[in-house]
This record gives structure tokens, C-alpha cells and sequence, in this order.
């Protein structure tokens, strides 16, 4: 439990020249992706006024960011204030009061009046400047009038463009004017970038400490909580998936003519996968909602599903683990079932139940690894058959080693998409999966408890024991994902 | 440091679970547990957090109902199991040494056999301990089942606990390895009760034979394994423990001769005493002791397990998310303050996103909501009218040049301004669509439009000409 903050929360505008990225480092500072609430577009000047921005948590209010419009006419702005400064005198806050004073509402220097507002009631600032853009004499007098306020300042490199010619001019020139200068890409910053912009605010605002710290301590636990709870809705999607099965009732006519028998088995088929899609979208809402995506979509129609189709033979193959890792996993699974088998006879089998057991384990799953699924296809209720009552078809996991991988990686891949998204994107977007295997790349003391989970599973009876080692294997997997490269 | 679970308590927790829920005041306490246990580890926070809501929940429900009765009638039942494998077990220990006596000789003295006393009640015991630990262990390591033992065990208690009991049973049964481990070692604490008072029957038989009966030792073998050196060798081995302080406990060679059966008579000169003290710390120190380590080992155990409980499971995990905080961090974003409410007079081909620049750039607003004036159903209007009000800066109409009527808007614009009170409206006057992109109006119309909201005489309206070459 965070103390109570014993001061009003540190106030922090950001500044920049128009169309700088201001609003897009906030969106993705903040995760806020509504263009309702905090607009991004291309079109220079959009922000016409400031907007604030409060973060609480627990209902209590820590920090507040102000997004401004940008500077329109810097130069001339700047020429303003020096006249309005006493003689013979530096420009002082003061001056930059009068100048609002005697701007505001005139029509002229509109957008400098609103900006400068916030910095007059005491907020620091972040300056936000593409550094891919040439150092002007306009960004000369932007800097120099946000000196003028004697604010804490920090300078964000919000670089959009890929040059880099004009970077060093830039970091010369704000190291001169600001107390910190950073970078920030607000289209690819990831959690740890926005933490550590945070963490710069310390550097430059000492007089919140206290304020700024508590953030950084809620930001980690809201983030270790969101990931824990992605991890919990990934292992109930799995557990759900690896042991549901379809099932229909059938006639004995169904059963003797071999077209219709075909035909409910497709139909089972498709049905059982359509409700694997729906319990995945399910799961993919989730972990949206718990990182605050909302043009990120899920499609609803199965059938145009973009995220698993078992019945694509590219899933099979790219998906999941590898043959040779299905072989290893395989094989290790077979080698325990054949080490009871030797534990059973009392070493009577001299060890050939082990070996066997994964020689053969090994080798069923190196074979079926890549293969389309075989739906796992049982008979209930067979003493009915002649009336037709009481017998039906069911349809039940892949025989397959890799089905559980595959859904695995589906949500792991998924998930790191989302943590990669940053929020000042804008274009709506159903996510795919991008090829990249992530269960490929497990350690193999990662893959082994999961391994073992899932043949559980595969077996009808998801083992609860192995479920909490299950759950922080996974919670480790997905914080490396987030972690940077 | 939290004080440590008992088993009782832990299937009251598990029946508790799925029963009631987390209520608004238990998470105070639960918090004021956790600081003033200065729990650091996640896991003991858990611990001391997760006890304090048990015992909150066990108080609150002890008002109304007994919540507790699981863990007590599983407390009973285990108890009861124990008591009567303590009582069978003595028995059969007792049972045991009457069966080991022997009629010997032609006089049929009744002896012991000093070779089976050593291999009946303490060598068969040992291989059968070793055996067992062995298994035990392979199995724990192998297999997350339960062991045979330890099923039946579940069974008596199910049937012997009553429902509450057979409940509290079946959820630590459920809830996989973590309580798996603490029944393991409170069925292997049970069965070493056991095996306790099956040693101490084994001793008070000796005992009561020897005190009761007129009872010789002999040992005899015919096979060269069996002899005296390997007697003596076991002997000597044997008595390591207590030989020092009491070498009296210890046969001599002279006395193990004595004592050996010589074709099939009973030596009645042999000396008894050296045998049966030796054959009683045996006893102690061999059977006894060992089991009474066993039982001290597998109390230490199970309190350790229940010490280092993580409470990591699945319900646990979604009690714990209850009961702690959830960090949510709200940015609260007010509506924009530039906002504005579109109104299209007439169905301009003009979409939002086309307009919008210009709103924003050169009259500072921004388009929220639009909708078309004339084409309105009931329920749209009373929405328009709600979106009115609650714009910012006001309302923008769009129109067409050639497109006045100023019958059809003087009134539409009486509406509009009630609806926003002194708010701004704003007339975009729009050109006609040239491939598609919408154009300036012309300037005859323009003037005629500026006319138009001259006569309005509202001071709050702005008429201007769109133009989307000032665009950036």
C-alpha cells in the first residue's frame, strides 16, 4: 500500500512545435489510443487547446501531463517578449505573464498564449522535437522561450523521420537549454521506455520526488498484474482448448452409410475449431483490455478468423515447436511413462520400459509433428445403437504433439504483438500471427513443465499440481517478451 | 513471521473458498496483516495475507454457521485413524513376540530364537523401512499421484469425517501438489505412530514373556552363514550404540556358547540375562528409535511444508487478486475542449474527416458529432439536442453555397442557439464537389450567406468560407 502524497502532484506540459509528436508521446505515455480523447494525425495543429491529462491510482490523483498546442510562430513570439521586458533587464517569468496578458484573445500568438498558460502556474515541461528535421532559428527561439519560464525541463527526442544528420546539432543546442535531454519514440517506445521517461522527470523536478517514485512503484505492479492475468487467461484458454471436445448425436444410419458419417465429421470438425477460435478471441479480448488496445480487433466470424486455422497446413508447419523439439518433448514424456513401467516391475525390465518408451514417444511425435490435425474422433453410448438413442459423435483434441504448442503460440505471439504496439498508433488493425515461433525459442526448462501440463490436459485430466509451476513458467516466458532485445 | 497453517485449517480455508466471498472490510485487515507481519516475499505476504482472511471469514461465518466443522472432523477422523492403527499395531507387536516363542528339546522348554528374534522384529523391519522409503521417494519423484497408502488412507477419512469432513478432505485432495506434499507427511506421521506402538508392543511382549514365563534363549542353525562368528559379529555391531556404558548388555562368547542348541537340547545352564538385556536395547535402539526419529521427522516435515505454503494455485491466485489492491492506473480525460457538434444542413457530400482539418486549423474546433438536420427521426433529434449541450465550443453547420433558405434555417438556428446558449455557431459555407474533393464557394454565394447571419442578429455567429488551400 503507497502513502498518501503530502503535496499537490507535479504538473507537466508538453511543448513543441506543431505537428512535433506532442500528442503521440502523451497517447503512448498514457496508453490512451481513443483519437476522441487525445487526437494523432499527420495534419499539423490539431491540438487547438490544452488538454490535462491526470493519472491516478487508486483513485488518488500522482501525476498530471497537459498536451498544448504547438508553438506557430516562435520567432515572432519571441520578439514579443523581449519588447515587453523591462529595459536594460532579462525576460522573467513576469514578462512571459504580461505577454499572455496582453495576447490572450487577441488573435495573435493564440497558440503561444495557451502553451505557455500551464508553465505560468508552475508545471515543468517536456519539449518534444523530431530530431530528423534541421535546427532552425524557430527552434531557437522555442527553446529559448521555454528557458525564460525557469521550469524544470526535459528535451524528448521524438525522432520520426531516419536520418540522423541534424542529431548531434540538436543534442548540442538542448543540452544548453534544458536540464536532461532523452529519447522517445512514441511510435515504438515500449513499457520500459515509458518507464524510464518517467524516470527522468526525478532527475529534473527533485521537489516531487515522492510523487513520481510512487508512480514508477504503481506502474511496475499494475504491470506485473496485467501480465499475471494475461498469463491466467492464456492457461484457462489452454486448459479449456486441450480438453474440450464436440460432440453431436447420431443415428445408426448415420454410422452405416460411410458418406454421412463423413459428413457429420466435418461438420463436427469444423465446429470443434470454430469454438477453439472463439475461446482464443476470448483470451485475445482479454489481454487487449488489459493493456488498453482498442483499435486492435479480434474478428468474431470464425470462418474469416485471421489468428488460428487448424485446418491450414501452414499452422502445422510453422507453428508450435519444431520436429526435432516435438521429438525431444516426446521422447521425455514417453521415457517417464516407461520409467514407471521399470519402477513397477522393480528393475525387472533393466531399463528397457524408459527407453522404449521414449524411443517410441520420440518417434510419434517427430512423425505427427507437421501433419494436419486427426481429430481425436470417439463413439459414445454405443449399447444404444440399434434405436439410435443415446449414441453420439464426438470430436476432441488433435492427435497431435504440437496442437497444445501451436495454441501456445498463438498467445504468446499475440500477447508480444500488443506489448509492442504502441499507443500513438492510430490504424485499426486485426493481428495476425507474424511467422515468428516464440515456443521455437523456449529454453528446455521452460518447455518442460508445460510439456508435462499439457499431456495432462491431452489427457482429459488437466493436472492441478503442476498448474502453479505451469502458471510461473508462463509468467516468466511473458516477461522476457516484454523485456527489450 | 505469520503464525504457520495447520492442516485442519487449510481445508476449513478450502471449503471457504468455494463457498463465501471476499468482503469489502477484509481487505483492510488483510493489508494491515501483511505490514504488520513485515512480510517482504510475495510469498509471505501471502501467507500472513491470505491467513488473516480466513481468519476474518471463519469469525464472520462462526456467526451463523460452523465453518471450522471441515478441518475439525478431518482433525477427528485422521486421529481416530491414528488412534486405531496405534492400538492395532501394539497388538500385533504383542502378538508377534508370543508367536516367537518356541517349545525346544525333548522337555519342551519355551525359548527364544535368538537368530529370529533378530531378524523377525528389527531385520524384516528395517528391509521393510528401506523398501518403503525407497519406494516412496521414487514414486514422489516419478508420479504426482497419490500412493496406494495414502488413497486408502483418503478413503477411511471420507468415510469416517462425516460430509463436512469427506468436503475438506476432497478439496486439499484436489488442490495438487502443495497439499499433497503436507498429507503425504500426515499419513506418514500416522503410519510411524503406528510402527511406534507396534516396537512398543514388541517390548512390552518381550517383556511381559520374560517376566511372566520361565523363557530360555538358544540360537542353532545348520547352515555355516548362521554360526558363532557371525553371531558374535552381529552382536558386536548391534550394541555399538551402548556398548561403552553398558558392556553387561552385551553376550560374551562364552555366553553365546552356552546358550547354543546342542542337538536339540535346551542348555539349562545357559545364562538368559546377558541375551535378554541385549535382545531389549536391540529392541530400543533398532526398532524403536528409528520409528520414533521417523515420527519426529515427518511432524518437522509437514510443519515445513505448511510453513512454506505459497498459495500459488489457481483459486488462491484469484482469491489473492481479490484481496489485494489492483493497481489501475485512470487517466481521466475530460471531453475536448474545442469540441463541436456538425450539423448538415441539407446532406452535404463533405465528410468529417474532409472538413476536419479546416475546423481545426483555421477556426480552432473540433468535429465530435455530426448530424444532418432535415433528415432527423424523433429519436435522433433528442439525441442531437443531448450533443448539443454538451459540446464545448459549440456547433458548426455546414452548408452549401448555393444551398440558402433562409425559412428553413432562421428557425432551425432559434433551435440550435437555445440549445447551446451563448455557445458559438459557426456556418462552413462549402463549395460544390469537384472529383470529389469539396471546393470554396463562390464568392456571389458567400456574400449572400453572410447577408443571411447579418440578419440573424446573433452576435455568437460566425459565418466562413471554406477554403482548403489554407490548409497545411
Amino acid at each position: 500500500m503507497m502513502e498518501k502524497l503530502t503535496q499537490d502532484p507535479p504538473k507537466f506540459a508538453v511543448v513543441g512545435k506543431v505537428n512535433a509528436g506532442k500528442s503521440s508521446v502523451l497517447a503512448t505515455l498514457l496508453e490512451v489510443d481513443d483519437d476522441q480523447l487525445l487526437r494523432i494525425s499527420a495534419t499539423p495543429g490539431e491540438t487547438t487547446e490544452c488538454q490535462e491529462f491526470p493519472v491516478s491510482f487508486d483513485k488518488q490523483e500522482w501525476i498530471r501531463f497537459i498536451d498544448t498546442p504547438g508553438f506557430s510562430r516562435p520567432i515572432e513570439a519571441m520578439k514579443a517578449i523581449q519588447e515587453l521586458a523591462p529595459e536594460g533587464k532579462k525576460v522573467e517569468l513576469e514578462t512571459l505573464k504580461k505577454f499572455v496578458v496582453k495576447y490572450q484573445g487577441s488573435g495573435e500568438f493564440e497558440d503561444e498564449c495557451r502553451l505557455l498558460g500551464p508553465m505560468l502556474e508552475g508545471s515543468g515541461l517536456l519539449y518534444v522535437i523530431d530530431p530528423s528535421k534541421p535546427l532552425r532559428e524557430a527552434f531557437i527561439a522555442e527553446m529559448e522561450i521555454l528557458r525564460w519560464t525557469g521550469q524544470p525541463r526535459l528535451a524528448l527526442l521524438n525522432r520520426k523521420g531516419e536520418s540522423d544528420e541534424f542529431l548531434q546539432d540538436w543534442k548540442t543546442k538542448l543540452g544548453s537549454y534544458f536540464n536532461l535531454v532523452r529519447t522517445f519514440n512514441a511510435h515504438t517506445a515500449k513499457y520500459e521506455e515509458r518507464v524510464r521517461l518517467i524516470r527522468s522527470l526525478l532527475e529534473i523536478d527533485e521537489a516531487h520526488s515522492q510523487a513520481i517514485e510512487t508512480v514508477l512503484e504503481y506502474l511496475e505492479l499494475e504491470w506485473d498484474q496485467r501480465r499475471e492475468e494475461s498469463a491466467e487467461a492464456i492457461i484457462s484458454f489452454l486448459e479449456k482448448a486441450l480438453t474440450h471436445r464436440a460432440t453431436v448425436p447420431i443415428t445408426e444410419r448415420d454410422m452405416s452409410v460411410e458418406s454421412r458419417k463423413e459428413r457429420k465429421l466435418k461438420q463436427l470438425s469444423e465446429e470443434y475449431s470454430a469454438k477453439i477460435v472463439k475461446m482464443e478471441e476470448k483470451a485475445h479480448s482479454k489481454i487487449m483490455k488489459l493493456y488498453r488496445h482498442h483499435l486492435v480487433s479480434v474478428e468474431q466470424n470464425s470462418s474469416n478468423y485471421d489468428s488460428l486455422d487448424l485446418f491450414a497446413e501452414e499452422t502445422w508447419e510453422k507453428w508450435g515447436l519444431n520436429r526435432a523439439q516435438l521429438a525431444m518433448a516426446g521422447g521425455a514424456t514417453g521415457a517417464a511413462g516407461g520409467l514407471l513401467v521399470d519402477i513397477g516391475t522393480g528393475g525387472f525390465t533393466h531399463g528397457w520400459g524408459t527407453l522404449l518408451g521414449a524411443v517410441s514417444g520420440a518417434a510419434a511425435a517427430f512423425f505427427k509433428g507437421g501433419e494436419l490435425p486427426d481429430f481425436g474422433m470417439s463413439i459414445g453410448g454405443g449399447l444404444k445403437m440399434e434405436t439410435g438413442d443415446g449414441t453420439s459423435l464426438s470430436v476432441g483434441p488433435p492427435k497431435n504433439d504440437n496442437f497444445a504448442w501451436i495454441l501456445l503460440d498463438s498467445c504468446l505471439n499475440f500477447y508480444s504483438q500488443i506489448l509492442n504496439r504502441a499507443h500513438a498508433k492510430r490504424d485499426q488493425v486485426t493481428i495476425q500471427h507474424d511467422g515468428n515461433s516464440i515456443t521455437r525459442t523456449l529454453k528446455s526448462s521452460e518447455r518442460k513443465p508445460l510439456a508435462k501440463w499439457f499431456d495432462s490436459c491431452a489427457k482429459g485430466k488437466p493436472d492441478r499440481g503442476m498448474e502453479p509451476e505451469v502458471f510461473a513458467a508462463l509468467n516468466q516466458i511473458m516477461a522476457g517478451l516484454g523485456k527489450e532485445q | 513471521m505469520a503464525k504457520s497453517w495447520t492442516l485442519a485449517e487449510l481445508a476449513n480455508l478450502e471449503v471457504l473458498l468455494n463457498t463465501v466471498d471476499v468482503r469489502e472490510e477484509e481487505r483492510a485487515e488483510v493489508a494491515d496483516a501483511i505490514q504488520s507481519a513485515g512480510a517482504a516475499s510475495e510469498s509471505e505476504q501471502r501467507r500472513s495475507g491470505i491467513r488473516a482472511w480466513y481468519q476474518s471469514a471463519i469469525r464472520y461465518q462462526r456467526d451463523t454457521e460452523s465453518k471450522d466443522e471441515a478441518g475439525h472432523r478431518l482433525n477427528l477422523s485422521l486421529g481416530l485413524i491414528q488412534f486405531v492403527i496405534v492400538i492395532l499395531s501394539l497388538a500385533l507387536g504383542i502378538a508377534l513376540m508370543a508367536g516367537l516363542v518356541e517349545r525346544v528339546g525333548v522337555t519342551e522348554g519355551k525359548a527364544y530364537n535368538v537368530w529370529k528374534l533378530l531378524a523377525i522384529p528389527i531385520g524384516a523391519q528395517w528391509c521393510f523401512l528401506i523398501l518403503a522409503i525407497i519406494s516412496w521417494v521414487v514414486i514422489r519423484n516419478n508420479s504426482r499421484k497419490f500412493t496406494f497408502l495414502e488413497e486408502i488412507t483418503g478413503q477411511v477419512v471420507k468415510r469416517m469425517a462425516g460430509k463436512e469432513g469427506a468436503r475438506g478432505w476432497n478439496e486439499l485432495y484436489r488442490a495438487g501438489a502443495a497439499y499433497r506434499s503436507i498429507l503425504s507427511w500426515r499419513i506418514a506421521r500416522i503410519t510411524q505412530w503406528g510402527a511406534v506402538a507396534f516396537n512398543i508392543g514388541i517390548i512390552m511382549g518381550f517383556y511381559a514373556i520374560l517376566l511372566f514365563l520361565e523363557i530360555n534363549f538358544f540360537w542353532a542353525t545348520t547352515i555355516d552363514d548362521f554360526g558363532l562368528p557371525q553371531l558374535e559379529r552381529v552382536t558386536n555391531v548391534l550394541s555399538t550404540p551402548w556398548r561403552a556404558i553398558q558392556p553387561d548388555w552385551v553376550p560374551t562368547q562364552a555366553q553365546m556358547l552356552q546358550t547354543q542348541l546342542q542337538v536339540g537340547q535346551l542348555n539349562a545352564e545357559g545364562e538368559s540375562k546377558p541375551w535378554y538385556t541385549f535382545l531389549l536395547a536391540c529392541m530400543a535402539v533398532w526398532a524403536l528409535l528409528p520409528r520414533l526419529i521417523m515420527t519426529g521427522f515427518a511432524y518437522v516435515m509437514e510443519k515445513r511444508e505448511l510453513g512454506r505454503l505459497t498459495f500459488m494455485e489457481k483459486r488462491h491466485r484469484e482469491l489473492w487478486r481479490k484481496l489485494t489492491p489492483r493497481v489501475n492506473a485512470s487517466v481521466t480525460v475530460s471531453d475536448p475542449s474545442d469540441g463541436v457538434v456538425l450539423i448538415d444542413v441539407g446532406g452535404t457530400e463533405a465528410t468529417t474527416d474532409e472538413v476536419r482539418p479546416f475546423l481545426l486549423q483555421q477556426i480552432r474546433v473540433n468535429p465530435t458529432q455530426r448530424y444532418t438536420a432535415g433528415v432527423l427521426s424523433e429519436d435522433q433529434k433528442e439525441e442531437a439536442l443531448a450533443s448539443l449541450q454538451k459540446a464545448k465550443r459549440g456547433v458548426v453547420m455546414l452548408v452549401e453555397g448555393w444551398n440558402l433558405s433562409p425559412k428553413q434555417l432562421t428557425p432551425l438556428h432559434t433551435k440550435i442557439r437555445a440549445a447551446v446558449d451563448d455557445r458559438e455557431i459557426f456556418y462552413l459555407v462549402l463549395g460544390l464537389p469537384k472529383a470529389g474533393v469539396t471546393q470554396s464557394p463562390e464568392e456571389e454565394e458567400f456574400q449572400q450567406w453572410q447577408n443571411f447571419v447579418v440578419d440573424l442578429n446573433d452576435p455568437e455567429t460566425e459565418v466562413i468560407a471554406y477554403n482548403p488551400s489554407k490548409l497545411i
